[in-house]
Parts: structure tokens; C-alpha cells; sequence
């Protein structure tokens, strides 16, 4: 029976080719972009893998209510706070605390390369399932200043040899002993470390740093330090959290909060959902997060519905030519169910075809998309293995089915009858306000995409147009690489291709963010202002004008932070006259650092355009600069990066210059949403290529069934013209119930994204025109291509036939 | 073979009730070649659609083989049907998409015949309606003389203890509607019982009991010459 039903499914296929052509393209296309996706979210799923029993592996994480409502989430959780859970309570196998404070540069045998890692213990060997390939993972951990590279770590610093017991150097941390090696991760992981140094060394670092937050006994640090528990066997999460609530009661009770902070919260997330899974600050590692994967997931699902609209359109449009077969397979003896097999079976078989097809669409679009700098960015790759291919079967067999159903279903119910009698005169079904209902609603959506691509688009460019007036294009970032900064302003300073210098926290204009409480007397409530620590000549580098005091004295060797530079903003804020008024007013500072107000510098931007003009806090403490702001002065670009290079070299020769202009840093701000502009616009495309073979498909079949009638109005005297306006107007006066429903519906969607920017493109006409354009030339086009056709055929052909 | 009392069938529309078919009564012997004729629109179809069982009476009683079939579902008449009955259609109703030997085979398909049984029968009966060499043949590929023979063929291949041909020869020239109604003959005299609807007189004498209808009833009931 199976090969008659395939039988048949495929010369039905290849007799009707252009509707087989519609079908199975239009299934292909949108397949190729729901595999591409499939693709992307098996690999974003595939981190943390490989650890041992990792069901009832947990990160602790912290909820911090503030004080003026509302929270945020932390990946992060105090220190005390694991340890309480695993020594207070019977619920914890394992804990494995990760403290992010092994960074910096490491030197061996006048090599020195930047190392990033973390300190922990010897419980991370248990918990997690990273192998050693030299060590003994329960002593490797143990004594201070023990250090465990990864395996590319340890290649770079000792190519091709056993490195345990050798010394690394570090001018902050101190000097470190390797112990052990890492055997290559044996998959994906959201931890990011080059190196594991033992927690014990972190007592000495401590003391040693009195400048750094401490985190070994400091409840009130919640954003330094990781903690993973693996639960003993039948201990349940919520029991386990109930006891961390326990702790928040008990512990905190009589701490002194941060001043912004209501109370806290702690939680258990597992191993599993973290990467993909929400957004937390702190986090650690890459990975896609699950908000883009959803997105991802219904655009996907959208296109390939839209295509099973066409297929469902079109089958049971033609369900006529078919009728003859089903009521002659009835009057055979065959049930219902054998014919709702069939149908369903026929669809499957198209899906199979178009998987095929898809396959090799996929195959074009990979390269594309493996450029996309977000895919880089969250290490996902686009991999075909057998898990993959046994989903896209599974999926070709889902769209099979959930094309073919309403077809089969209506087919299937066809009385035997319907074939003693004239098949003309069988009502068969009237299914037309459904097709108009589909093709209504895929012209709808596509509209919607193209104009939702309008807006984003226009704003990002808006955005990048948006000039922060620093003069990006002749400004160079350069890293400091934690040098001394004395020699290098020299250096700089002196470099005849340089006009000025300046240095900075952090840079202006990118998503970089700090922020502090601050307030004008000690009862007042605390309000968080962004703060970037300047130098004294960073105004003046960054052209950006005072309007009443002075800049900060140069004094890089002071020991105390003494002075403010505000912006009229953060005077408003916090009610402090004029700027002339405001200049030798204190401000308080986090807990208790008391500030003059030196100078106020005009409003200007220093966030990307989503964020509004809000207070503003410039602090002077060059320990706190990690950036120079390199002002060139000459028009010989190369020239002057190769002078910088060589001046760098003075300074540390074991190290490269780390550099970027000021205007590729801000570009580099949008370039994610660039990528998912792309995404959206080939996703768009898709969905109004399928789209417009659906309006195809019902054109030919329109002009099929009206031939005759055609035909007749043309023998008494209707013109080609009449006939067009004739066949055309039912679809145009679709498209245009389509656009009623874009508008509005991309209309509202389109002003909430752009109320996220605080500064953005008006919503009028001119952002709905192009895609409307589009629609509209596309589905004449299409229509065109049939009507005009028919009306220009000799009718005498067609009665002939008739 | 089939008894009904008092069969009548009613189409409603909103506007119209159409009596097809007014408290016919009938009966057909196993073995017996029935024609019906009458004028257009007379209920000669409906009455062979719902002894097809193709179509449920709007009221009376239907039996065949001694068992009441009128009330029975879709799906009990659908195997009454696939097991008992054969159909012949004046539009030869052959599937575009399948071949000679793939239509004549259909039906088998359903009664779950074997394989290699399906291949002799059908094999068989393309040897006696002389197509054997059609047999890879699409329907349009053949002339209508042809393709009512593998529709013939088609009604046969189960066996069936009934054969209802609506108009068999309608879309046949005289040639090729002899040899239909001369293969109909022979498999009544094989024993067969067989129900032709016809317009034509000639056709309707190679039975051996005309009814004739007109407004939905049986308005006379003779034996053809021959059986006199």
C-alpha cells in the first residue's frame, strides 16, 4: 500500500510542476532557514555537558533588592554564603567557589603573556569534569600560590614540555608554582579561565592589595565570586534554597547593607540553565542567551508556517483534480483513515524532497552566517553531525504533518458519491475565506517584518551617525596593560605624531558602565550616578567645554581622591543651583568619601543614543586608569599607529600595543544588532518569497479555473486591460487588508523599540512607504505574471478545448 | 441477493425536496442480469448509488445477503463494499496517476490480497480482456474501448458477487460497447449477478429482467425476450 501511495504522491508531483515547484520551494527555502536554526540552537545547547552527575550540580546566585524597588539578579553570590550552605547545613556534597582574581601578566624565562583565571580549590576537579593531563587532582589545589594552566596555556608559555614545577611570575599576585596541566576540555563550557590558582593564595593577595574589595569573610561582596554546589543525592534544590533563605535571614540581620541595597536574595540555578539562560550581571562565558534563541525560534517558526500555509492552500485548491482518485479509492473499499494516510504520507514525502533541497540552500547560507560576529562572539558554530541531521528528519517529518493535515483531513471526508455524479457540480468545500485568511496573513506578517527592518535599521544607523563630538575618527584607545603610567604619557607625550594624551577608566560612548551612590549630605537617600575616573586632560583632549570651575590639577601622585567634575545634569539631580553655585560644594560618595565640586562641563553624550542624558560624575584616582586616549595630529594613519608601536616598545618590549580608534569602538557598539538586522532581513525575505509563491500559486490557479470564462468575456469584446483589472482586483484588495493589519501592528510594536532609545528617528510615513512599495510591486508582479498572460491568450485555444 | 421494501431517497435543499427515489420496491436473485432504464433524472442512479451502497436511503429497508444495509455506517458499508461489490462507471473513472496494471490492482489493496496473488490475478485478467500488452499504460494512453476493459477488469479482480455498471457503453463507440456488454455476459453466465443502468435498449437486453423507472418508482418489471 505504501508504494502506492508513493507511487502516486510522486506522479501527481512531477504532472503538476508548477505547483509541485511552488510547494516544494517554498518548503525548502523555509526549511533551510529552520535548519539553520535548529543548527544554532543544538550548538548553543551544548555547553557544560561533560560534567559528572551534573543534575544535581548548582551555581548560587543572588537577587539584590534595591532599596527604591525592584532587583537584579547577579550570577555572582558572597563568598560566605556557599560556605555557610555547605558547612551549616547537610544538603551540600560539594562546593566549589571561583573567585575572579587571577589576572594579570605571567612571566617565564623573559616570556610574559596576559593569563586570566580564577582561584578555587580542589573540589573544582570533582564537581566539574575537566580532566588533568599532569597532577594529582587533590593535591594540585592545595598549597598557596599552587598554579593549574589549561593546555593552551601551557603550550604558550612551554611549548612541547611538562611544565609542572616550574615558576611563573606575577609583579602583583606573586610568584606561582605549576602543578598541573589541563587535558583539553572535553567540550563546551561557560567557565572562562586560562589558569587555576589555588583559593588558599587569596589570603595573601588580600593583604597584600588593600585596595581590592575583600571577599573571604565579606557577606556584603556579592558581585566578586562564583560558588557551585553539587547537592548529595535526594537532597531537592527547593530544600536546599530554603536553607540559603535561612542564611539571608540569619546572616545579614545586623549587617550594614550597601547603601542601595534592600536585602538579598539567594537562589539555585542549575548547571543546565545557564548557558543558554538568562541574562545575569556578572555573568561568566558566552554563549547565545535564551531570549535570542526564542526570537530566533518563533521568526523561524513563522516562515515555515507560512509555507505550510502555501502547501495547505494550494492542495486543497486543487483538491478538485484529486477528487476523482479519492472517490474512486473509497468506492474501492478504502476508509477514511487509509485515505487521510495517504494525503498525509503524500506531504511527508514533499517535506522529505524539500529537506533535500533545503540541504543545499543550507549549505549556501552557512558561510554567511558563520561571519556574523555574534556567532563568534557567543562561540556557537553552525556543526552538521548525526544529531543534527536526525533533527532535521524529525523536523521534515513535523512539517509533513502539520502541512498535510488539513488537507488530508478535508480530503479525506469526501464522499464516494461525489464520483457517481459530475465532479463539476460536487460542492466540495468552501475553504475560500481560509486561503484568504492565509494568504491575508502572510502578506501581513511579511509587511510587518519590512517595516520593523525599516525602523531598527534606520535608528542604528541614526545611531552611529549620532556624533559624541569627542573627534572619534583622529582619537586611539590604547590599553595601559596595567603598565606604569608615568613612562608611557612621556613616551606618548613625545611622540611627534601625537597632539595630546589623556587617560581614562573606561571609555565614553560604549556600553561600559559604572556606576555610584551618591548624595549631597549623609541622611539623604543615595542616588547611583555613572562615574568615569579622568585625568586632567581629558577635557580638554575630548574638546568638551566647562561651563563654570576648572578641571582636576594634575597631581597623578596624590593619595587621596579630593575633587568632582559634574555635569549641569547631576546638578539638577541632586539640587545644586547654578553651576557657578554648585563649584566647592561636597558630595558624598559611596559610604563616606566627601568630594569638591571642582568644575562643571556641559551636557554632552556618553552612552550610546539608548541611554538618556542623565547626571554625570567625572573622579580623578589614576589608579584607576587603564586607558589613554591618543589624540593624533597627523593625516598618515599607518605612519603614526607604527610610531605608537614603536614608542610601546620602549616601554614594555615583551608586549604588543593594544589599540583601537575611538570611532571603531563606538561602531562596535551596534555591531551585534547589525548581525540581527541581517538576521531579521533574511528571515523577512524569506517569509515574503514564500509569500509571493503562495499569491503565485493561487494566480495560476485562479486563471486555471476561469479559463473558460476568460475566454467567452474575450469573445465579446473585453480587452486585455479589463481582464487584468478583472483577475487582479480580489488579490489587490488582499494586499490591501494586509497592509491595514502591518501598519498598525508594526506601528505599535516599532514605537516601543524606539522608546528604548532614549534618543531616536520620528515614527512617520517615510518608514512605512519601502515596505509597502515592496508588497505591493512583489505581489502585482506576481498576479501580473499570470493575468496578463491570460488575457492576452487566444481564446479560440481554450473553447477549442473545452 | 437484495431485497428492498418501500426504498425511498429524499435530497434537501433549502429551497427544494427532490424525491429521487419514491418507495421502490425490489428484489435480484443471485446470478440475475438486471438493466434499469427509464429517462433522465428518473432515480436510476440515486437507485444504483444506494444499492451500491455509495449513498444511505431516506427511508425503507435495503437487504443484501439476507442482511439490512441501509442503516449501516460509512465505515461497515465501506467492507459490505470492498468484499461483495464491483463498479463500473460510464466515465471509466481510471486513476491518472497509476498504470494499467496498478489500477486493476487497487482494489486488492484494500482487501489485503498477497502479493504474488494480486500479480496472478491481475495478470490473469489482462490476458482475458486481451491489454496484457498495455499493462505499463497510463489511462490517457489508451483508447476508451481499452480503458473501460481495465475498468471491468478493475470491478472483477476481487470477485465480487455483484457488479453495478452505471451506463457502461455511454462513452463508447458501438464496437467497443459490445465487447463490454458481450465480457458483462459472460461473467454473468460465470455467475455473476450484475445491475446495469443503460439508456439503451440493445445494452439492456443482454440482461434478462428490464425495469423501467420514471419519477423515482419502478413503473414495469419484464423479463427480456429471450427468458420469456
Amino acid at each position: 500500500m505504501w508504494t502506492n501511495y508513493l507511487k502516486v504522491a510522486l506522479r501527481s508531483l512531477f504532472k503538476n510542476k508548477s505547483f509541485s515547484f511552488i510547494n516544494i520551494f517554498g518548503l525548502a527555502a523555509s526549511m533551510s532557514v529552520c535548519l539553520l536554526v535548529i543548527m544554532l540552537i543544538r550548538d548553543a545547547y551544548q555547553f557544560d555537558r561533560f560534567h559528572p552527575e551534573s543534575d544535581r550540580v548548582y551555581r548560587m546566585i543572588t537577587d539584590a533588592q534595591r532599596k527604591g524597588g525592584g532587583e537584579e539578579s547577579y550570577a555572582t553570590i558572597p563568598l560566605p554564603v556557599g560556605k555557610a550552605l555547605t558547612e551549616d547545613f547537610s544538603y551540600v556534597q560539594s562546593w566549589v567557589p571561583l573567585v575572579r582574581r587571577l589576572n594579570g601578566d605571567f612571566r617565564y624565562d623573559g616570556k610574559t603573556l596576559p593569563v586570566r583565571g580564577l582561584l578555587t580549590d580542589g573540589a573544582f576537579f570533582d564537581v566539574f569534569g575537566f580532566q588533568l593531563e599532569y597532577g594529582n587532582p587533590l593535591t594540585v589545589l592545595t598549597e598557596p600560590n599552587s598554579i593549574v594552566l589549561t593546555s593552551e596555556t601551557a603550550q604558550k608559555f612551554f611549548p612541547g614540555s611538562n611544565p609542572v614545577g616550574q615558576v611563573l611570575e606575577n609583579d602583583v599576585l606573586g610568584n606561582f608554582k605549576v602543578t598541573g596541566v589541563l587535558a583539553p576540555f572535553p567540550g563546551k563550557t561557560h567557565l572562562e579561565f586560562e589558569a587555576l590558582g589555588a583559593l588558599s593564595t587569596l589570603t595573601g593577595i588580600e593583604q597584600a592589595n588593600p585596595e581590592l574589595s575583600p571577599v573571604l569573610d565579606n557577606w556584603n561582596n556579592y558581585y566578586s565570586t562564583y560558588s557551585f554546589v553539587r547537592l548529595r543525592e535526594g537532597v531537592s534544590k527547593e530544600a536546599a534554597e530554603q536553607a540559603l533563605k535561612q542564611i539571608a535571614t540569619d546572616a545579614f540581620a545586623d549587617l550594614e547593607l550597601e547603601s542601595r541595597d534592600a536585602g538579598y536574595r539567594f537562589r539555585l540555578q542549575s548547571l543546565g540553565q545557564i548557558t543558554p539562560g538568562p541574562v545575569l550581571s556578572n555573568n561568566m562565558g558566552r554563549g547565545l542567551p535564551e531570549l535570542l534563541l526564542w526570537f530566533l525560534g518563533v521568526l523561524s517558526g513563522i516562515v515555515i508556517l507560512s509555507a505550510c500555509f502555501n502547501y495547505t492552500n494550494l492542495t486543497i485548491a486543487r483538491a478538485l483534480n484529486r477528487a476523482k482518485e479519492i472517490g474512486v479509492r473509497k468506492v474501492m473499499g478504502a476508509s477514511r483513515w487509509q485515505v487521510f494516510r495517504q494525503f498525509i504520507s503524500e506531504s511527508i514525502v514533499v517535506a522529505g524532497i524539500a529537506l533535500v533541497l533545503a540541504f543545499g540552500l543550507l549549505q549556501l547560507t552557512i558561510p554567511l552566517f558563520n561571519q556574523l560576529q555574534f556567532l563568534e562572539f557567543s562561540d556557537v558554530s553552525l556543526v552538521l553531525d548525526a544529531p543534527v541531521a536526525g533533527w532535521f528528519l524529525a523536523f521534515a517529518i513535523v512539517v509533513g504533518l502539520v502541512a498535510g493535515l488539513l488537507p488530508a483531513l478535508v480530503l479525506s471526508r469526501f464522499q464516494p458519491l461525489a464520483i457517481m455524479q459530475k465532479l463539476q457540480n460536487v460542492r466540495l468545500f468552501s475553504r475560500i475565506g481560509l486561503r484568504k485568511v492565509l494568504l491575508v496573513s502572510q502578506f501581513a506578517v511579511s509587511l510587518f517584518f519590512m517595516v520593523m527592518l525599516t525602523i531598527i535599521w534606520k535608528q542604528v544607523n541614526y545611531a552611529l551617525q549620532g556624533n559624541f563630538g569627542f573627534g572619534e575618527h583622529t582619537l586611539v584607545n590604547i590599553d595601559t596593560q596595567d603598565k606604569e603610567l608615568g613612562p608611557l604619557f612621556a613616551e606618548f607625550r613625545q611622540n611627534a605624531h601625537v597632539e595630546q594624551v589623556s587617560a581614562v577608566s573606561h571609555l565614553m560612548g560604549t556600553w561600559e558602565d559604572s556606576k555610584i551612590d551618591v548624595r549631597t549630605e549623609m541622611q539623604a537617600e543615595p542616588f547611583g550616578v555613572r562615574d568615569y575616573f579622568v585625568d586632567d586632560q581629558y577635557l580638554d583632549n575630548m574638546d568638551l567645554k566647562l561651563v563654570a570651575g576648572t578641571s582636576f590639577p594634575d597631581n597623578p601622585t596624590q593619595q587621596r581622591e579630593l575633587f568632582a567634575v559634574v555635569n549641569p545634569k547631576f546638578l539638577e539631580q541632586f539640587k545644586l543651583g547654578t553651576p557657578a553655585e554648585a563649584i566647592g560644594k561636597p558630595i558624598i560618595i559611596g559610604d563616606s568619601t566627601t568630594l569638591t565640586i571642582r568644575g562643571v562641563v556641559e551636557d554632552f553624550l556618553y552612552k550610546p543614543l539608548n541611554y538618556a542624558l542623565e547626571p554625570l560624575l567625572l573622579r580623578y584616582d589614576p589608579a584607576q586608569w587603564n586607558i589613554l586616549n591618543v589624540r593624533l595630529k597627523t593625516t598618515d594613519v599607518p605612519a603614526a599607529i607604527t610610531a605608537l608601536e614603536r614608542s610601546w616598545k620602549r616601554i614594555d618590549p615583551s608586549t604588543d600595543l593594544s589599540y583601537q580608534f575611538y570611532d571603531e569602538t563606538v561602531q562596535e557598539n551596534f555591531a551585534n544588532l547589525y548581525d540581527i538586522i541581517w538576521i531579521v532581513a533574511y528571515f523577512g525575505a524569506m517569509g515574503i518569497l514564500i509569500a509571493c509563491m503562495g499569491l503565485l500559486g493561487m494566480a495560476i490557479y485562479s486563471v486555471e479555473t476561469r479559463a473558460k470564462e476568460i475566454s467567452i468575456r474575450k469573445v465579446i469584446g473585453a480587452a486585455p486591460a479589463d481582464l487584468i483589472r478583472m483577475l487582479s482586483k480580489g488579490y489587490l484588495s488582499l494586499l490591501v487588508v494586509a497592509t491595514l493589519l502591518a501598519v498598525p501592528a508594526s506601528f505599535l510594536l516599532g514605537s516601543k523599540v524606539l522608546e528604548s532609545f532614549a534618543f531616536h528617528i520620528p515614527l512617520n510615513v517615510l518608514v512605512f512607504i519601502p515596505g509597502i512599495l515592496v508588497l505591493f510591486g512583489l505581489g502585482m508582479l506576481t498576479i501580473g505574471s499570470q493575468t496578463v498572460r491570460a488575457a492576452l491568450n487566444n481564446p479560440a485555444n481554450q473553447l477549442r478545448t473545452e | 441477493m437484495i431485497k428492498t421494501t418501500n426504498l425511498s431517497k429524499v435530497y434537501r435543499t433549502e429551497e427544494v425536496e427532490t424525491t429521487a427515489l419514491n418507495d421502490v420496491d425490489l428484489e435480484i436473485k443471485e446470478g440475475e442480469f438486471v438493466s434499469v432504464m427509464g429517462p433522465s433524472g428518473c432515480g436510476k442512479s440515486t437507485l444504483l448509488n444506494v444499492l451500491g451502497m455509495i449513498d444511505s436511503p431516506s427511508g425503507g429497508t435495503y437487504h443484501f445477503l439476507g442482511e439490512e444495509v441501509g442503516s449501516l455506517s460509512e465505515r461497515k458499508r465501506s467492507n459490505v463494499r470492498k468484499h461483495n461489490l464491483g463498479f463500473v462507471f460510464q466515465s471509466f473513472n481510471l486513476i491518472d496517476e497509476l498504470t494499467v496494471f496498478e489500477n486493476i490492482e487497487l482494489p486488492m489493496l484494500y482487501t489485503k490480497v498477497p502479493n504474488s496473488e494480486r500479480k496472478a490475478r491481475v495478470e490473469e485478467l489482462l490476458e482475458g480482456m486481451n491489454i496484457m500488452h498495455r499493462r505499463n499504460h497510463f489511462p490517457q494512453q489508451l483508447s476508451g474501448g481499452q480503458q473501460q476493459r481495465v475498468a471491468v477488469a478493475r470491478a472483477i479482480v476481487n470477485r465480487p458477487k455483484l457488479i453495478l455498471a452505471d451506463e457502461p457503453t455511454g462513452n463508447l463507440d458501438s464496437a467497443n460497447g459490445d465487447e463490454v456488454m458481450k465480457i458483462l455476459s459472460q461473467l454473468n453466465s460465470e455467475g455473476t449477478t450484475i445491475l446495469m443502468v443503460t439508456h439503451s435498449q440493445y445494452c439492456a437486453e443482454f440482461g434478462n429482467r428490464i425495469i423501467r423507472m420514471l419519477d423515482g418508482q419502478v413503473v414495469t418489471e419484464n423479463l427480456v425476450k429471450q427468458y420469456l
